[in-house]
């Protein structure tokens, strides 16, 4: 039974280590990403009809697809099982090659392989330099010329035989970069449990406190550690720039208490508010002009600033409660008349003017232009235009796990660097008794790319050779009569 | 375009089309004579293009990569400046311009069709990690352009020995096993831009849009494309693919990255790489 359950662990453990694995799994997971391209995915549709008009114009393609969550592909069933076998098969692959990766950066001793290596006739493709016989001594002249190359010796005997290595540590890339991928799942797994993404809009001077009543959209609640750490804020002043229609700048002034201090701290897109493990983003800005509904004798009845979808030359409305009336507004921040059609020359607010309808029961009782600090009047009330602020959407994002995730990157990046750029490539010198006298021997292995190494090891050779006849020259010892390295 | 800029973007372009011409001639009736002859009128369209790129970043004060005009400006930069390093450092693989040239050549065409005058420089764009972003973004795709141009050829010259048709032409180019080598040194090259790219492209998309991955179309893509080219990697590394079969992976591997930067903003105009800044509705009462 135990033997039966050992040989099963076995066999997957086989299976899992393989080459082919990694293989198999990553094209998987490609080819689910690549899914997730062709069928649409739900955080992409626009809206909740859109989706039921999709469902009901392909009935048999979508129930497949809602089967098997293809259009939310990236966490559907099939794509975590593959994830999962993904991090099974890194975690196997790096116990695996762990004691090839210290063996590989020679920090246990050479193998016997290794040192036969260093003893045996030279192998075909060596380069052989000539060594004069009662010359004086290649060792120190051999270690400073591999030592100036960044060649480190770590086997031979140092004196007739050396083995070098380059990049020793390179193997070290394979570990960083297989457990970046186990940092960036933790920091991903942390983010996911405890990210929190709730937006919610200010209009300048409003403030916020983070209850969640007061979000008007919660994206994603937190799974753990629900309660946001306390804060409030108060939206000072927003000031957009635009040119040509496109939005090039966006000043956003809050007041932050945090922790029973408060500062005025300046929001910016891609510069957001951070207080730790809480970030506040100013995703979108618009227009809140103050509406102000008076009856005949002037009393106010209702007066408000109403945030309004309107910068873009959109249609949107607002109403009192109680009070039979819908507004629709089309907004001008920069208004003049083009052609007899109001046109807006810009998106600033220099001149602000409200195309404005008003409706009573579906029918229209009023339509007309309203600029600021006018009125219209209709069924014996007047709306007045008093005043326009910006309004901003904030998003409240608290999550942690972001330093795993850094981490995560850092580590991968470092690991690509070391293991493929820093490849290692090995050197084996040894001086032996040839039939035109005593030869050192050089050859060498490398990771990658073995045709170019010949370059690299030829040019070693040659400079090598150099300094050998330049140190005996120096130290006035016999001359070689044996041909030049082949 | 501003003031220089049309006469200097036409130039390049011009010598571009002469280039393509002149290495298709090349390949087509294997003469040897236009491929070496292309290198020098391929130097002074680089240079017409480096005046392009530079003038363009002096005028609007930022890292050309805003829309598809500067993208195709700076991205086919850095494949062309890849391709001449190729040229002058090794003569005998010039031929890699067969696809660098003419998709740098249609990249600058489309840019220039979509939008070639000037842009606002979208807020959204305004970041310290634009340039790093962008910068190894179009490294990545300069060297896997490489690569691909490097896997055209070594299927050409592998057809020929195959099919024992070994001419004076072919000959010239480098053995099998060094264009082997070199189409996987660019390959490397622009897996390491990639990460570092999708890295950066994270970190920054935390400030900008409040996480690090949306599954954005063009983040998807950059995946795949990554995932690919990895898998290629991990094929030679640990399974000893070698030659050939990598060769029509790497050129056809080369399409995913062009869907990635064209494709999918020509396509898809609701994902987060559009940059444009949304609107939404609502009321709020203070």
């Amino acid at each position: 039974m135990r033997r039966g359950i050992l040989n099963t662990i076995k066999r997957y453990y086989l299976t899992f280590k393989s080459a082919k694995s990694t293989v198999f799994i990553i094209s998987v997971l490609l080819l689910l990403y690549f899914t997730g391209l062709l069928i649409p995915q739900k955080a992409y549709i626009p809206s909740p009809q859109a989706y039921a008009d999709w469902k009901s114009n392909f009935p048999l393609f979508s129930t497949v697809v809602e089967l098997f969550q293809l259009n939310e592909i990236y966490l559907a069933p099939i794509t975590i099982f593959f994830l999962v076998l993904f991090f099974i098969n890194l975690l196997v692959v790096l116990g695996h090659r762990l004691p090839t990766l210290l063996k590989r950066m020679y920090i246990v001793p050479l193998s016997a392989q290794d040192r036969i290596a260093l003893v045996g006739p030279p192998p075909d493709d060596a380069r052989l330099i000539p060594v004069p016989t009662g010359g004086p001594p290649i060792d120190e002249t051999v270690l400073n010329f591999l030592k100036k190359r960044f060649w480190t010796v770590v086997g031979g005997d140092r004196s007739r035989s050396f083995f070098a290595v380059k990049n020793r540590y390179s193997p070290l890339g394979f570990l960083f970069f297989h457990t970046s991928f186990l940092l960036c799942l933790a920091g991903g797994l942390l983010v996911f449990f405890t990210r929190f993404t709730g937006a919610f809009i200010l209009t300048e001077g409003q403030e916020f406190t983070p209850e969640m009543k007061n979000f008007h959209r919660i994206y994603q609640d937190a799974k753990l550690m629900k309660k946001l750490p306390p804060f409030s804020m108060r939206l000072e002043k927003a000031l957009p720039q635009y040119e040509n229609n496109v939005s090039t700048d966006l000043d956003v002034d809050i007041a932050l208490t945090d922790e029973d201090r408060t500062e005025t701290v300046r929001v910016k897109v891609n510069q957001p508010v951070k207080r730790g493990a809480l970030s506040i983003l100013a995703r979108d800005v618009g227009v809140a002009p103050l509406m102000v509904l008076r009856d005949r004798a002037g009393r106010e009845i209702a007066g408000s600033f109403f945030s309004l979808n309107v910068m873009k030359g959109d249609e949107d409305s607002f109403d009192y409660p109680d009070i039979p009336y819908v507004f629709t507004v089309r907004f001008y921040p920069d208004y003049v008349e083009r052609e007899g059609k109001p046109f807006s020359r810009s998106r600033m607010l220099s001149n602000p003017v409200i195309q404005i309808g008003v409706t009573k029961n579906q029918h229209t009782i009023f339509a007309g232009l309203l600029p600021i600090k006018h009125h219209i009047t209709f069924d014996g009330l007047t709306l007045s235009f008093e005043e326009v602020r910006y309004w901003v959407e904030f998003y409240v994002i608290r999550e942690y796990g972001n330093y795993a995730l850094i981490a995560g990157f850092l580590l991968g990046v470092t690991g690509l660097i070391m293991r493929l750029i820093f490849y290692q490539r090995t050197l084996r010198l040894f001086v032996f008794e040839g039939p035109d006298g005593l030869r050192l021997a050089l050859s060498g292995k490398s990771e990658y790319y073995p045709h170019s190494f010949q370059h690299e090891i030829a040019q070693l050779a040659e400079s090598l050779e150099k300094q050998l006849a330049q140190k005996r020259d120096e130290e006035g010892g016999p001359s070689s009569s044996a041909p030049l390295s082949s | 375009m501003f003031g220089m800029e049309p006469l200097l973007f036409w130039g390049s372009v011009y010598c571009y089309a002469a280039v393509t011409i002149m290495l298709l001639v090349g390949f087509v009736f294997s003469k040897e004579r236009m491929l070496h002859w292309s290198r020098y009128v391929l130097l002074p369209g680089f240079l017409m293009h480096s005046a392009v790129f530079i003038y363009r970043w002096g005028i609007t004060g930022y890292f050309p990569s805003n829309g598809e005009y500067e993208n195709g400006i700076s991205a086919g930069w850095f494949a062309i400046l890849l391709t001449l390093i190729l040229n002058y450092k090794k003569g005998n693989f010039r031929a890699a311009g067969m696809i660098t040239v003419p998709v740098t050549l249609l990249a600058l065409g489309y840019g220039y069709m979509v939008n070639a005058g000037g842009q606002p420089h979208a807020a959204s764009l305004k970041s310290s990690w634009l340039i790093i972003h962008v910068l190894f973004a179009q490294l990545a795709f300069g060297a896997y352009l490489v690569a691909s141009g490097l896997g055209l050829i070594y299927v050409l010259k592998d057809n020929k020995q195959r099919l024992g048709l070994e001419t004076v032409f072919y000959n010239r180019f480098p053995t099998l096993p060094l264009i082997d080598e070199m189409m996987f040194k660019f390959v490397v090259f622009g897996f390491v831009a990639d990460a570092i790219m999708i890295a950066a492209g994270s970190i920054w998309a935390k400030d900008l849009w409040g996480s690090y991955w949306a599954w954005d179309p063009v983040e998807v893509w950059s995946l795949l494309s990554w995932l690919i080219y990895g898998l290629t990697i991990h094929l030679r590394v640990t399974l000893g693919w070698r030659g050939r079969r990598l060769a029509w992976i790497f050129i056809f591997a080369i399409i995913g990255i062009i869907i990635a930067f064209w494709g999918v903003d020509a396509v898809v105009k609701s994902g987060q790489h559009a940059f444009g800044i949304k609107s939404i509705g609502g009321k709020v009462r203070p």
